[in-house]
């Protein structure tokens, strides 16, 4: 387990490290894509040991409790961005944004507790992976979305220069071809999240929190979709409207599944 | 104006629709066929010719009491189709016995065949015409009919059989009321006359009658029924002993009492018991008394759940809830308060905890017996608590 | 089409109507969470609605008409849109608890089913076996085994082993083990006419409700007019203990307690009490009952076949699209497509 600790906590350095310096170097004015990316592969070959060590050792992945969640969402939100990033050359520019809010993820997943899980009975199916690979695709679309339509926001709300970033109107048309594809596997995630509710609890649909709250995910990127064709000129409205689809979605992922109520206790 | 960019002709998309539905079609047929978890059996065309194995005893649960009940269940759940099968395979078993038919009438009505249930009404009162619901459901079906006048007859019948504290004595005497007035209305119209008919205080909406397996609630009147009267104290409170018993909490007058008031379905109150159970014994019993207030509905089956924990301290059972929801107010379990020789609460506590706390006991002695005022006594047992 | 209709056509199957639909949809769903009205049923509105808008703009948007996989996929959202209202007209959805020993009995299943569901529960047959559930420390459940006896189709019976995520599928319905299991004591019953009768009493789940082991049961016969038997099951040695890993296993020492009124009786396997009532009750053993969730949809595969087909057009048509506009034109020039 030490090893396994050791990893974890050097990979969250090197993803603080490689957000710092894209902020750094944005700040200066110069860029450093490289650099970033280094880092960021770095934190990622490292944070996969961690996963792996756990894995073998617990004998499930990365699922249940929230800091798997956590994990696991850090290790894949960071992976789609730097893929995306090698990829495509225009993207890098909005890692000065992305990053950042992805290093908020890093210290809430080191401010959780470790705790070791036994896995559920209803997760020995094939559907869990298909549905959290759907899952994560489209939410890693959505961060990189994320991070073009903070760098309109940046500019056009904060003045911001941004210089390696895509212009506004490029930024935000690249962030709705992103959304586009992310709708492709958040619709497939849903599907695969019925079909593996059929089998769990026999019931495909049943509008339960957490199923409720997917939905309107989706239905709030249906209405960006269909709402942008004919607004094509207002960039920061339809940056704005991502970022809200983007805090629907964390929501969804990170709040609905562990939400409790615990009883009130005391004195009268 | 914008114009499409790329135009494949009119048929295009309905070229891609059928290419599109062809491949779900596919799909959907090739995922008909494919199971990938579980056993699939396919329906027998008969029974198998050999009967399963099944050790003894003989008989599975599908008598006629399990067909009835099943059946019962069924309408409680709001599923007039289930009700109906099942009251068939009742009657099936037992052609004999009115309740059957009397219920299957309900369940008739519910599914909106009036006809069917009157005839299944007027069987259950051919067989006992002591079938008293029977006639409750009668009168339904007719009015559903539209026999206005049958309908009225057929409710004077139930009112007359039906026993003064009958619940349903209400509904029916409203019901009657308001057809009695539609019929007075429907003459005075016919002869020219205008003054509108009195509508009544209570108008059944498509009264549920009542069925043959209703029995009366151990619980007794809510306190909504029963208003409480004024004066009652915290030892007048009308409680029963887990035998059934009339008691209250007089008997602990002259002592401090802890009292916990608790339910079987609540897990910390469950919980809490034998914390509750080791303080009594450590308290002196000159000075504190322990006793605990169930609320569970089943009286007989709390006394076999403590029966079964073996606690050792006194426990009662608030079926009216007179002291819990009245006077204590409980909406928190477990509940626990701590009275005065004199009937007057000096400290309440939500929720469950550990009572065998050395400094808890302490500060519980020194309320009883400590020097200085007691206000700085109960700050100093609250403090404990926190 | 005239002018007006054109007209109307197109503001039916226009973005703004689609945006209007969906924020209403979303209401629903929000006042779901916050107020638990049934979504279920205030849905219903709001999708008819879109399926109008959907028809209304595949017929009259040129431009989703100009890009054949778009509106391809546009069309299987409206057809998966039909197929889940047949879905949910024709879905059966229930329960039921069988004995060690018996067979599934339709009767005694609590199920709601769709108004055009066919029901054909009548033509399942099995025989529940014996059952086995595993437990870790802390009352962590685990695996499910659930022994049944099922027509082999050829007159004869087998055994089929399901549990968990692997359900007896017969025809459209399936049945999956619940978490609800418990004891039975399987009581025979003899009238005062000498007539005796066998059947089994569910106690309430275990060990759900380990603390509320009882029931009432009314002997055959006896009117509504007079109280039921209550039965308690006592369990003297405890069956489990949460600390440790154990396995679902029926007592081996169960007394049967007979309440009438405040009168009790304790009865052992094997022993019999006479009923203050009339008649005698003997407390033959002790067996379990295994919960079943029964559910019938019969659209299933086909709504799946629909959703990944449509999911696959779309992905045909954004690439298709993002072949032939590179990504860096800027938003606002060019040629506009509806998306």
């Amino acid at each position: 387990m030490p090893s396994e600790t050791i990893l974890l906590d050097l990979a969250a350095l090197l993803y603080l490290a490689a957000a710092g310096v894209a902020v750094i170097a944005a700040i200066a004015g110069k860029a450093r894509d490289r650099t970033v990316l280094t880092l960021l592969a770095a934190a990622l070959a490292l944070h996969t040991g961690a996963i792996a060590l756990r894995w073998l050792r617990l004998d499930h992945g990365p699922y249940v409790n929230l800091f798997e969640i956590l994990s696991s969402n850090v290790w894949s939100l960071h992976l789609i961005a730097l893929l995306a990033s090698l990829g495509v050359r225009r993207l890098r520019g909005a890692l000065v944004m992305t990053l950042p809010v992805l290093g908020v993820l890093v210290l809430w997943m080191m401010a959780t507790p470790a705790r070791d899980t036994a896995v559920p009975m209803t997760y020995q199916t094939i559907w869990l992976p298909v549905h959290m690979v759907l899952g994560k695709l489209f939410l890693g679309l959505v961060v990189m979305a994320l991070g073009l339509c903070l760098v309109v926001v940046a500019r056009r709300a904060f003045g911001w220069r941004l210089s390696h970033a895509p212009d506004c109107a490029e930024a935000e048309g690249l962030a709705h071809r992103v959304m586009l594809a992310a709708v492709v596997f958040q619709t497939l995630m849903l599907v695969a999240g019925a079909a593996w509710a059929r089998d769990a609890w026999g019931r495909y649909w049943a509008w339960d929190p957490l199923e409720s709250w997917a939905f309107l995910t989706w239905l709030a990127v249906l209405a960006y979709l269909h709402w942008r064709p004919r607004n094509q000129g207002a960039t920061v409205l339809n940056a704005a409207l991502v970022i809200g689809i983007y805090v629907i979605a964390f929501a969804t992922f990170f709040g609905v599944p562990f939400v409790s109520l615990a009883p009130h206790k005391g004195a009268i | 104006m914008a114009r499409p960019a790329r135009y494949h002709g009119r048929r295009a998309p309905l070229v891609a629709l059928a290419l599109v539905m062809a491949f779900g079609l596919a799909a959907g047929l090739a995922f008909e066929q494919t199971e990938l978890r579980g056993v699939t059996v396919s329906p027998p065309a008969e029974p198998p010719a050999q009967s399963a194995p099944a050790p003894t005893p003989q008989g599975a649960p599908t008598g006629f009491r399990a067909a009835f009940e099943a059946g019962i269940t069924h309408l409680r759940q709001g599923n007039p189709h289930g009700a109906v099968q099942a009251f068939e395979t009742a009657r099936r078993a037992n052609p004999h016995a009115p309740e059957v038919y009397a219920n299957l009438g309900f369940a008739y009505l519910e599914l909106g065949q009036p006809a069917a249930a009157r005839a299944a009404f007027e069987t259950a009162g051919a067989i006992a015409p002591g079938q008293v619901n029977a006639y409750f459901g009668l009168a339904e079906a007719l009015d559903a009919l539209g026999d206005g006048e049958g309908a009225m007859g057929a409710m004077r019948t139930y009112l007359h059989l039906a026993p003064g504290d009958d619940p349903f004595r209400r509904r029916a005497m409203s019901a009657l009321w308001e057809w009695e007035s539609r019929r007075d209305t429907a003459l005075a119209a016919a002869s020219g006359a205008t003054e509108p008919a009195p509508t009544p205080a209570e108008t059944p909406s498509a009264p549920a009658g009542p069925t043959a397996a209703d029995t009366p609630s151990e619980a007794g009147p809510t306190a909504a029924e029963t208003p409480s009267e004024a004066g009652d104290t915290l030892f007048d409170a009308p409680l029963q002993t887990l035998d059934g018993d009339p008691a209250s909490l007089a008997a602990y007058r002259g002592k401090f009492l802890i009292l916990n008031v608790w339910a079987a379905w609540c897990g910390p109150c469950r919980a809490e018991l034998p914390s509750l159970d080791r303080l009594n014994q450590a308290l002196d019993p000159e000075l504190f008394a322990v006793a605990g207030v169930s609320i569970d509905r089943q009286r007989v089956f709390t006394r076999e759940f403590l029966a079964d924990l073996g606690v050792g301290f006194p426990n009662y059972w608030d079926g009216e809830g007179r002291l819990t929801k009245e006077i204590l107010a409980a909406n928190v379990l477990p509940l626990t308060v701590i009275i005065d020789p004199q009937g007057e609460i000096v400290l309440g506590y939500e929720g469950a905890r550990d009572w065998n706390e050395p400094g808890l006991v302490a500060a519980l002695g020194d309320l009883a017996q400590g020097d200085g005022p007691l206000a700085e006594r109960i700050a100093k047992l609250q403090e404990e608590l926190q | 089409m005239s002018g007006t209709g054109l007209k109307i056509l197109r503001a039916v199957g226009s973005h703004g109507a689609t945006l209007a639909l969906l924020g209403l949809m979303a209401l629903v769903v929000a006042a779901g969470l916050a107020f638990e009205i049934e979504v279920a049923d205030w849905i219903v509105p709001p999708v008819a609605g879109l399926l109008v808008n959907l028809v209304a703009g595949l017929v009259g948007q040129a431009t989703l008409r100009a890009q054949p996989m778009l509106f391809a996929f546009h069309a299987m959202l409206g057809v998966l849109a039909l197929l889940v209202g047949l879905d949910r007209l024709t879905a059966l959805n229930g329960h039921v608890e069988v004995v060690e020993g018996a067979m599934f009995d339709p009767a005694l299943a609590v199920v709601e089913a769709g108004p055009l569901h066919p029901y054909a529960l009548d033509q399942v047959a099995f025989v529940q076996g014996g059952f086995e559930i595993r437990y870790l420390p802390g009352m962590k459940r685990r695996e499910t085994v659930s022994l049944l006896r099922v027509p082999d189709g050829a007159g004869q019976w087998r055994e089929a082993r399901v549990g968990d995520d692997d359900p007896l599928i017969v025809g459209n319905y399936r049945f999956y083990t619940s978490f609800n299991k418990g004891f039975a004591p399987v009581i025979t019953y003899t009238g005062t006419d000498g007539r005796s009768v066998t059947g089994a009493v569910h106690m309430p789940s275990y060990p759900l409700r380990d603390f509320d082991q009882g029931n009432a049961w009314r002997p055959p016969g006896w009117g509504p007019e007079r109280a039921p038997v209550k039965l308690w099951l006592h369990l003297p040695e405890p069956v489990y203990d949460p600390n440790t890993a154990w396995t679902f296993r029926k007592p081996s020492n169960p007394v049967l307690i007979v309440i009438e009124g405040e009168a009790r009786q304790e009865l052992l396997p094997g022993q019999a009490a006479a009923l203050a009532g009339g008649g005698q009750i003997r407390f033959d053993e002790l067996r379990a009952w295994m919960g079943y969730t029964i559910t019938a949809n019969l659209f299933n595969a086909w709504m799946m076949a629909v959703a990944i087909t449509a999911c696959l057009a779309l992905a045909v048509h954004l690439w298709g699209k993002f072949q032939s506009q590179p990504a860096g034109s800027p938003a606002g020039t060019g040629v506009r497509h509806a998306e």
